[in-house]
């Protein structure tokens, strides 16, 4: 099935949220996809639809990216497979807890996602990206990269993390063809587990609630702009 | 024969369920909530508490037909984006499911409000390449059940 190489974008957590509309956002601007989620997440039916409706190739892989070997394996596979022309790393989790009250399996994952994940993939990939005449990385931050909060702590701290080294990376490949962009959105109902935290919040919290399909169109537009 | 049918805590869906445990079918029952249903337990009959988004991939192997009947029927949602959603997107969504597992035929259930009124001159028989009429073209429901037909039909294999 992978007898040719073509351009293709790499999307990182795609099957719901903002991955998922970051999907529909490049295809729609006839990008051919991988995308890359957790097993079980319905993620094959998604790319069939995405490839049907906006008549592009949808390639898919369901993966923990909370385990090292296993981004090494995707990367791999990949590097293998496509010229990577875009990258998201949109993949993230995070949550609230009293920090003595966390496991250290909540500590270790949020950590092993978002912050080892992003980086190696970023890592893996780029050769791939600097052999294109031109690439995007985005990676996705948080609004909470900008504040330390209380009963979050490893979140921020994570989301900090990669604000920090997407603008460092973004200044080391300034004379290449990769452009480095970072995106700091605000609280977005993405999954179940976010939007019944959110469900919670009070009237206020709730009006500044974004919607990924508008983040996400904003992001690639500003993306491909070499603006952001 | 199996058949997995969707929406059963609806008037249709219910009374689907119980006309194929009557014909002898093995049926899957796919719900939201499985808790307040009107069937009884039956030998036949195998209930699945779901969203319609969500992977049913496990469900959908060993399945010779899809009856999907959920959806939002409301008229008086605002956004259209929430009739997309479930109308639209979900019904592709588990077409795709059901042709990956190897789902021998897929019924969808739309709605006569793509095809004109519904009724025509000589009784409820009215062709179906009419296209669709106001008022429903103002509509978000019937606009959301004519783009999955539109999927459905224009998808390789379709």
């Amino acid at each position: 099935m992978l007898n040719r190489k073509e351009k293709y974008a790499v999307i990182t957590g795609a099957s719901q949220g903002l991955g998922s509309a970051f999907a529909r956002e490049l295809a729609a601007q006839q990008l051919n996809l991988v995308l890359v989620s957790l097993p079980q997440q319905n993620l094959a039916a998604f790319a069939g639809f995405i490839s049907n409706t906006y008549q592009v190739q949808v390639h898919h892989y369901e993966t923990d990216l909370s385990v090292k070997e296993n981004v090494l394996t995707l990367c791999e596979w990949i590097n293998q497979n496509f010229e990577v022309q875009v990258l998201i790393n949109n993949a993230g989790l995070g949550g609230t807890k009293k920090f003595t009250e966390a496991s250290m399996q909540y500590i270790d994952t949020i950590m092993q996602v978002n912050v080892v994940a992003t980086s190696l993939l970023t890592h893996q990939l780029l050769p791939n990206l600097l052999q294109q005449k031109e690439a995007y990385i985005l990676n996705v931050s948080s609004m909470a990269a900008f504040s330390p909060i209380g009963y979050k702590t490893v979140y921020p701290a994570s989301k900090t993390f990669i604000h920090s080294f997407s603008r460092g990376l973004s200044e080391e490949l300034k004379n290449t063809g990769v452009v480095v962009s970072v995106v700091n959105p605000g609280a977005m109902a993405t999954n179940d587990d976010v939007t019944s935290r959110i469900k919670k919040l009070g009237f206020v919290g709730r009006l500044t609630l974004l919607k990924p399909e508008k983040v996400a169109g904003r992001c690639i537009r500003q993306l491909f702009k070499k603006t952001a | 024969m199996t058949v997995l049918v969707t929406g059963i805590s609806g008037l249709l869906g219910a009374n689907l369920v119980f006309l194929l445990l009557e014909k002898g079918y093995h049926v899957k029952g796919v719900a939201r909530n499985i808790s307040n249903l009107p069937f009884e337990a039956h030998p036949r009959l195998l209930l699945i508490q779901s969203e319609l988004t969500a992977d049913l991939s496990a469900h959908l192997k060993e399945t010779d037909c899809v009856i999907h009947v959920a959806a939002l029927t409301q008229q008086n949602i605002i956004r259209y984006e929430e009739y997309h959603h479930v109308n639209h997107t979900a019904t592709a969504l588990l077409a795709e499911g059901a042709i990956a597992a190897g789902v021998k035929q897929f019924i969808y259930v739309s709605t006569a409000n793509t095809i004109g009124y519904g009724i025509g001159p000589n009784g409820p028989a009215v062709p179906e390449d009419q296209p669709m009429r106001k008022p429903f073209t103002c509509s978000f429901y019937a606009r959301s059940k004519a783009a999955a037909e539109n999927y459905l039909y224009n998808r390789p294999g379709g």
